[in-house]
């Protein structure tokens, strides 16, 4: 089964130029076309779950050459640490294009363009196994995202576009230098210019310029991720976001810096990694709890979950930097658990937010009356966000603080209290909009959930429910591409160590959840 | 022995230039009785122009340096005529628009680019001066072309008064250089006073910043492209910048070529190399810096190509090897391809109201969506001056950034990737007003056909270069990178 990854990559290229054909003012025509394309997105990229081995190398790999002269091939392929954060984005776009469908009313075929872009860079981004190539695609979710968010946003939205782009352009551009950089060392070794992964990863560069490479791709991807402090823009990002773009940047785009993390600075710079470990999870700490304290005070729906990605994210850097394999593989599970909960927080408060215009909860309370199955979804959300057991927040967030809690006690003690903060804040936020006496009049007659509104959100809780009860197929196919991981940045001995133990613990959460 | 003064290579490798030549003349003298017809002449003499080039010789070099038509030359000339055709087809219908058909017009349009021919095939002193009187004063006349707007009289003025000054700074270096070596030949210089060589080999290259409008040399280049007609401040910002950096190139592999070359001797590394690394700092930074704050598109656009003008010094810096003629060559195409096509949205985007060009940012309003293919191709432009992936900017600051890395320039390249963040603002807002602001009044849209076709030009080669930065995927065409390589094995 070759190709698929090509063909994910270009399907959404191609539903653009469907679109291109299809007149903009018969809006109801540009929908179905770009569900359809989305829908068919998704059905393309199941093979990958079922056909998957889980060797532990790459697979499905496809290469051509793209640029001989500059060594830039292209090369795409998937491991098990790319595979669920592809299948998770081509899950979210129809359910999220489907969401978008009234609350988009002007430019719709704009809209739709710049969504089939946008994925296109994404599904890219995480196949890529040519660095360049990861380059390109990287810098082109950039463009469609920024075009979301300033024509469809908010009121500041031109500012949050602009905000947005250049705090992501400033680092990926230094990550660029950081590129040419290492790839002319690599190319000093093996006589040839290459920036294929497979070459760069193993090859040794002295520590200086490890650190100073590290550092470069680092940035890069902490604002993207976003690691305190260059979270500033996300919150700006998120709140003028139409709710498309939010779930969007909620779902995929901020996992694509703890992917780069994963899959390039890591592997790349070990040395430097492991030096810059302490400084990491220090401000991946100082995340969890900030973002907490942050979304906490909050009087705006949008905004809060907005920081409590800030949080969620701490917990996947801290996860990466404990370098064993439960807290590596914690990480990745809890990408997906944030991808799906978050998303649908998001997708949540733009159901109201159709229905109210505001997101201010002071505006709201005693919701569950008029809305009561509304009421009860966002209720189950929360709790997977917040990490209630069976439900897809607490499998990751377990296996993260096991991981650190190994190698750093006092570390993984400070992360806890974010779940507890986290329990907080959304619980709080929860019962003033949902609970309480109904105070304004306007909510008393609020419709409750549309059909099309639960064909959205039943996807997304399944997927949420299954994660939560069932994670051992995910952690399986996952486990060869972490240990592999592990062996690039520490050497075999110890991997092979805690792999058992690991497994344990992934039966221990599967029994422990199937006996109720 | 002294090689023939002329014989039939050096005849044919004459030809492009009495092609231009002449037909500048007779372009110009059309305009006493079929004035309509110059645009037709022009597109003429440069179609003749291509045949002569395609059958130039590519390694002449004739009169003590005068005529040095090798790969490099014409390299350089296949640039131009690029930015030339550009030109020209931006030119009728802004012309037409402000009822200014002259055949004149075409004829010092002409005039100069024999001037900018002459220019990247000469290692002459005293030809070079000469090329860059042919150059610029031509321009200094078409600057001034729309002779009722006051700014456009002051663009001319200014251009004029540091032109000169700008020249007389060059003859200045190349007296000293005379003094120094005993000729006007770069290629025959060696020995000589070094002092004196490396202080005529400073005022040169003053001379040339100028025209290339580096800081601390570019207080015209807003001034003059803002008052400027719109084909006219897009040719200066194309085809005077190619043909500079030509020079520049020449100049500066003479004077930075190894040791061991005779060359050497009259300017050492340590003298000229820091200079250009401020220089080049400086001209990318206040280049964006100042850019920023515009909110007039021409201006907007000078200030960027100052800041191009600055990534492209990078190539110049030898570091710890040479100076980096390929990526310069490969920059100057991709640069040539997007500024040209932002040129082209600019003057379809300019029409005049009450005398005056509409220039600010604030008429742009919702054009995107008025116009989807202008907005379309207007957000590619940007997006490759930006340099962000897959276009052709994006691909020339890749070689320009990668040489400087393989030549020690690390801490340069890093300033100029920050500078390109900062860039991006200021194309950004060009999109912003496109696409996400609403306005009362906005710009009236001239869908002339000869911009159109630049556009679509453009867009080409800005996606072209941006998907296939190597190859130009038609049979018998070599490899792009291999054809500018190979061009620069013409330099010491």
């Amino acid at each position: 089964m070759g190709g698929i990854l090509t063909a994910l990559i270009f399907l959404p290229l191609a539903g653009m130029l469907l679109l291109a054909f299809v007149p903009g003012s018969n809006t109801r025509a540009v929908r179905l076309v770009t569900l359809l394309v989305t829908v068919l997105l998704f059905l393309v990229s199941l093979p990958l779950a079922w056909e998957f081995e889980g060797t532990g190398g790459m697979e499905f790999e496809e290469r051509a050459p793209w640029v001989p002269a500059f060594g830039i091939s292209y090369h795409v392929g998937i491991d098990g640490i790319s595979l669920f954060l592809l299948l998770l984005t081509t899950f979210l776009a129809p359910l999220v294009y489907l969401s978008a469908w009234n609350a988009i009313t002007s430019r719709v075929k704009e809209f739709a363009l710049f969504y089939l872009l946008l994925h296109t860079g994404m599904i890219g981004a995480f196949v890529a196994l040519d660095l360049f190539l990861f380059y390109v695609f990287w810098e082109l979710m950039l463009v469609p995202m920024a075009f979301l968010i300033g024509v469809w946003g908010g009121e500041r939205r031109i500012y949050a576009a602009v905000k947005f782009v250049l705090y992501t352009v400033v680092g990926s551009l230094l990550m660029l230098a950081a590129l040419l950089v290492l790839a002319r060392h690599a190319a000093e070794a093996s006589g040839h210019l290459s920036f294929d992964w497979a070459d760069l990863v193993g090859t040794p560069v002295p520590r200086t310029l490890q650190m100073l490479l590290f550092g470069a791709f680092a940035l890069s991807f902490a604002i993207k991720v976003p690691l305190f402090p260059f979270h500033t823009w996300l919150p700006d990002a998120h709140v003028e976001a139409p709710t498309a773009g939010s779930a969007i940047l909620a779902g995929i785009l901020l996992k694509m810096g703890t992917y780069g993390f994963l899959r390039y600075a890591m592997p790349l710079f070990p040395e430097a990694a492991q030096a810059a470990a302490p400084l990491l999870a220090f401000l991946a700490l100082v995340g969890i709890v900030y973002g907490a304290l942050v979304a906490m005070v909050q009087d705006d729906v949008k905004k809060l979950v907005a920081y409590s990605s800030v949080s969620h994210l701490g917990f996947v850097v801290l996860g990466l930097f404990a370098f064993n394999t439960s807290g590596i593989q914690g990480a990745i599970y809890v990408m997906l658990a944030h991808g799906l909960s978050t998303s649908a927080l998001f997708l949540l408060v733009g159901v109201i937010y159709e229905r109210r215009h505001t997101r201010l909860i002071s505006e709201y309370g005693g919701l569950a009356r008029p809305m009561p199955l509304f009421a009860a979804v966002f209720l189950v959300t929360t709790l997977a966000s917040i990490g209630l057991p069976a439900l897809c927040g607490f499998v990751g967030e377990f296996l993260v603080l096991f991981g650190t809690f190994r190698v750093h006690p006092g570390q993984a003690a400070i992360a806890a209290t974010g779940v507890v903060l986290g329990a907080v804040y959304m619980l709080w936020m929860v019962r003033r909009v949902f609970f309480g006496p109904i105070t304004s009049d306007a909510n008393r007659n609020l419709r409750d959930l549309s059909i099309r509104e639960l064909v959205v959100i039943v996807p997304l809780l399944a997927g949420m429910v299954a994660l939560g009860v069932h994670p051992a197929p995910l952690l399986d196919r996952m486990e060869g591409a972490v240990e592999r991981h592990i062996e690039m940045m520490r050497g075999e001995a110890r991997a092979e160590a805690e792999t058992p133990e690991v497994r344990l613990v992934a039966e221990a959460i599967d029994s422990a959840e199937e006996t109720p | 022995m002294s090689p023939p003064l002329f014989g039939p290579d050096i005849l044919r490798a004459l030809l492009p230039f009495i092609v231009i030549a002449v037909g500048a003349t007779l372009t110009t003298l059309l305009g006493a009785w079929r004035t309509r017809l110059g645009l037709a002449a022009a597109v003429a003499v440069l179609a003749v122009a291509v045949l002569a080039l395609r059958g130039a010789p590519d390694s002449v070099r004739a009169w003590e340096g005068a005529l040095v038509l090798d790969r490099f030359a014409l390299v350089f000339m296949v640039l131009l005529l690029g930015a030339a055709f550009f030109t020209l087809f931006l030119s009728e219908p802004v012309l037409r628009r402000e009822g200014r058909v002259r055949a004149e017009y075409y004829g010092l349009l002409l005039f100069s680019l024999s001037g900018m021919f002459l220019l990247v095939s000469t290692t002459n002193l005293l030809m070079i001066f000469l090329a860059l009187e042919l150059l610029s004063i031509p321009l200094y006349v078409l600057c001034g072309y729309a002779r009722e707007d006051d700014r456009s009289i002051e663009a001319a003025m200014k251009y004029f008064v540091l032109g000169s000054f700008s020249s007389a700074i060059f003859l200045f270096g190349a007296a000293l250089l005379f003094g120094a070596t005993g000729t006007i030949d770069l290629a025959a210089m060696h020995g000589g006073d070094r002092l004196l060589g490396a202080s005529g080999v400073l005022l040169l290259l003053v001379g040339f910043f100028f025209k290339a409008a580096a800081v601390p040399f570019h207080m015209w280049a807003p001034d003059v492209y803002d008052g400027a007609p719109t084909p006219i401040a897009s040719f200066m910002a194309t085809a005077v910048k190619i043909a500079t950096f030509g020079l520049l190139l020449r100049v500066l592999s003479f004077a930075f070529a190894a040791e061991a070359h005779p060359a050497a001797a009259f300017l050492g590394r340590e003298a000229a190399e820091p200079a250009l690394r401020w220089i080049a700092i400086l001209t990318m930074t206040v280049g964006n810096l100042s850019a920023l704050t515009q909110n007039n598109v021409k201006r907007m656009l000078a200030y960027s190509s100052i800041a191009h003008a600055g990534y492209l010094l990078l190539g110049l810096i030898p570091g710890s090897g040479a100076v980096d003629c390929a990526g310069v060559m490969y920059y100057l195409l991709a640069y040539l391809f997007m500024t040209s096509g932002a040129f082209a949205v600019v003057a379809a985007l300019s029409a005049r109201e009450g005398g005056r060009e509409v220039l600010t940012l604030d008429r742009y309003a919702g054009v995107g969506y008025r116009r989807p293919f202008l907005g379309l191709a207007m957000t590619v432009f940007l997006v490759s001056l930006a340099g962000i992936p897959p276009t052709a900017g994006f691909f020339g600051k890749y070689l320009l950034f990668r040489g400087a890395i393989e030549r020690g320039l690390t801490g340069l390249v890093v300033i100029a990737v920050l500078n390109s963040a900062l860039s991006l603002y200021y194309y950004l807002r060009v999109v912003v007003y496109f696409y996400m602001k609403e306005t009362d009044r906005p710009a009236a849209v001239d869908g002339a056909l000869g911009l159109r076709l630049a556009m679509i030009a453009a867009l080409a080669g800005v996606l072209w270069i941006g998907f296939m930065p190597d190859l130009f995927g038609l049979p018998g065409i070599p490899s792009l990178l291999g054809w500018v390589q190979a061009s620069a094995s013409s330099l010491p």
